[in-house]
């Protein structure tokens, strides 16, 4: 408990106060501070002690968020599928397209579900604070478990789309066929997940220091779309030029696109540099973004647009 | 050293018991705010202007919601916060329950306190028990008490079919009865209540004040802002009378709501500036409050 402020107001008030109450009613040093931010430990402690929170508001809400619509959870698929059946129809049948791939409509649906992963992350984040202001301003809670049940609750949803690319890819001709190399799909998967976490982590204390940042993200995201290869095979342009070459490895999700690909379409392991990047990315951005958020734990209860 | 008996407050009247021992009523200290103030930044509009597509929100302002409210608590007190609109009653409220940080000060407290304010549905797509489950795990019950506890707080909620249904249909008397249900049901040793009752109906007013009851009664502390005075009579043991973001008067609750109310009436009648005149006719210093609490009066 420190005793000392400094910030301009006679500190003698508050020491005042405090002596006469220590004196009439008693010592003080069972009180714990209400508004300063717990200690990493302990803040780690409270979250997984919110697991149950977490994981019941995050099914809650997979479970009911088709609600509004006559088919309900059938959407959750029927979504996904009726993206496919585009691009396969679009790329596999209209334009016959194929980029001197043996699969280009495999590599179109990879790349375009596996990026909304991102892109969700990336609008998710910014606004995973404000939409949940009644559960902050109603509870107390570490604040993290907000961001972390926003992203269980995208990655649920998820699991049924990528169910439903495994089956497309296997079904839409050319088709592939299973490969071992498919078993390692959950790891990277586990990588960009992490990946996400950091990015919604980050993202959510910055739209809280700069409400801004949410009208950027869909400028992002298309930048990100272009520069990532999620529709074309970007390494055919930057091939001729080292230095694009060197800034797109460099991009995290063109480099998660590319090892999703490897592995289910081409059957191969992903290069050990693709491992290694996303892996630095999955703990950089989970550990910076984690330590970023929780320094701004006591400010999300802040009304944002005063 | 007068004291009242405060626990059994009602509808039978207080009973002034002449304790001239040291034996308090109120237990431990429970809640220490020192010194706090909230700024808010806001732009102020020009008045003679209608605001053009590019012309900036206005000017910069500062809010001084609270300024510098010092403040102490003990278990088995329940504190109503009164005040005209805009007194910083809710904003106070807000920092001592820890939810929004005070510009300048600390708060400190025994226990997290639980606030429990006017608002919007919880999670407005789920059903009342899905919001109950959700509430009760949000405040860091286990699921095995949440299992046990849910049929309870279904009970004191008492909105019947509706409990089922999603909270986006409820009335803003329906979704106060949920939400004060869900805050009690933690048997918080600090609840806050910012108005939330005041849209429920008598019967659900006399459970919510037995509820309220109760939770004193297990040592708890408790803090009201209500602008009933019926029902802070009712359920407040001291009252703490606020105007323009700092405490003018703080006590026992006949005494503060007396002079409260003849700083309404005043208001009311003859208007700000002859309600200043009163306000300063009752409003106690800082320097009068540290003797308050030395010499154990401010309850009485």
């Amino acid at each position: 408990m420190s005793t000392q402020r400094h910030d301009g107001r006679p500190a003698s008030r508050t020491d005042e106060f405090r002596s006469a109450v220590h004196d009439a009613y008693g010592d003080a040093s069972h009180l714990t501070s209400v508004t300063g931010r717990p200690g990493l430990g302990s803040y780690i402690r409270q979250l997984w002690q919110r697991r149950h929170f977490i994981w019941w508001q995050s099914r809650s809400r997979v479970v009911t968020s088709n609600d509004d619509s006559r088919l309900g959870a059938f959407w959750l698929i029927l979504r996904p599928l009726l993206d496919a059946t585009f691009y396969w129809l679009v790329f596999g049948v209209l334009l016959q397209l194929d980029r001197g791939m043996s699969n280009y409509v495999a590599f179109v649906i990879i790349g375009v579900f596996m990026f909304q992963f991102t892109g969700a992350a990336l609008t998710g984040g910014t606004r995973t604070i404000s939409s949940n202001m009644s559960l902050t301003r109603a509870f107390q809670f570490p604040r993290m478990a907000l961001p972390i049940a926003d992203l269980l609750f995208d990655v649920l949803q998820r699991m049924l789309a990528v169910g439903v690319m495994f089956v497309l890819v296997l079904v839409i001709p050319p088709h592939e066929t299973p490969e071992w190399t498919w078993l390692l799909v959950p790891v990277v998967l586990v990588l960009h997940i992490l990946m996400n976490f950091g990015i919604m982590l980050l993202l959510a204390r910055a739209s809280t220091l700069f409400p801004d940042v949410s009208r950027f993200m869909q400028f992002v995201t298309r930048i990100l779309m272009y520069g990532s290869g999620v529709i074309f095979p970007i390494t055919r342009f930057t091939d001729r030029y080292p230095v694009l070459h060197d800034i797109i490895e460099m991009n995290p999700v063109f480099v998660v696109l590319t090892m999703y690909r490897d592995l289910i379409i081409d059957g191969v392991m992903p290069s050990a540099a693709h491992w290694v990047t996303l892996g630095a990315y999955a703990v950089g951005l989970s550990v910076v973004g984690f330590f970023v958020f929780w320094l701004g734990e006591e400010s999300y209860g802040r009304d944002q647009y005063r | 050293m007068t004291s009242t008996d405060d626990r059994n407050a009602g509808e039978s009247g207080r009973t002034d018991t002449d304790a001239s021992d040291d034996a308090r009523q109120f237990g431990d200290l429970t809640l220490l705010a020192t010194d706090i103030t909230l700024d808010y930044p806001v732009r102020i509009a020009r008045e003679e202007k209608t605001r053009g597509l590019f012309s900036s929100a206005g000017e910069r302002g500062v809010v001084h919601a609270v300024r510098g409210v010092c403040l102490a608590a003990r278990q088995g007190e329940f504190i109503g916060l009164v005040g005209r609109n805009g007194s910083g009653k809710s904003a106070l409220l807000r920092v001592l329950a820890g939810v929004e940080a005070p510009t300048t000060g600390e708060v400190f407290a025994a226990s997290k306190p639980q606030l429990m304010g006017v608002g919007a549905a919880l999670m407005p797509h789920l059903t009342g028990l899905d919001n109950i489950r959700i509430g009760l795990l949000a405040m860091g019950l286990t699921p095995d008490e949440v299992q046990a506890r849910i049929a309870q707080v279904a009970e004191l909620a008492d909105i019947g079919d509706s409990i089922r249904m999603p909270m986006r249909t409820y009335s803003s008397g329906m979704r106060a009865r949920l939400r004060f249900s869900i805050s009690v049901a933690a048997e918080p040793d600090i609840i806050m209540i910012d108005e939330a009752l005041s849209t429920g109906d008598d019967a659900f007013r006399e459970r919510s004040n037995q509820a309220m009851k109760d939770l004193i009664a297990r040592s708890g502390t408790g803090f009201l802002v209500n602008h009933s005075a019926p029902v802070i009579r009712e359920l407040c043991t001291r009252v703490v009378w606020m105007d323009k973001g700092e405490i003018v008067e703080d006590g026992e609750t006949i005494r503060v709501m007396k002079d409260y109310s003849m700083f309404m009436n005043a208001l009311r009648k003859h208007g700000e500036k002859k309600a200043l005149e009163v306000k300063a006719r009752y409003a106690s210093t800082f320097e009068e409050r540290i003797e308050d609490i030395r010499r154990g009066t401010v309850d009485t």
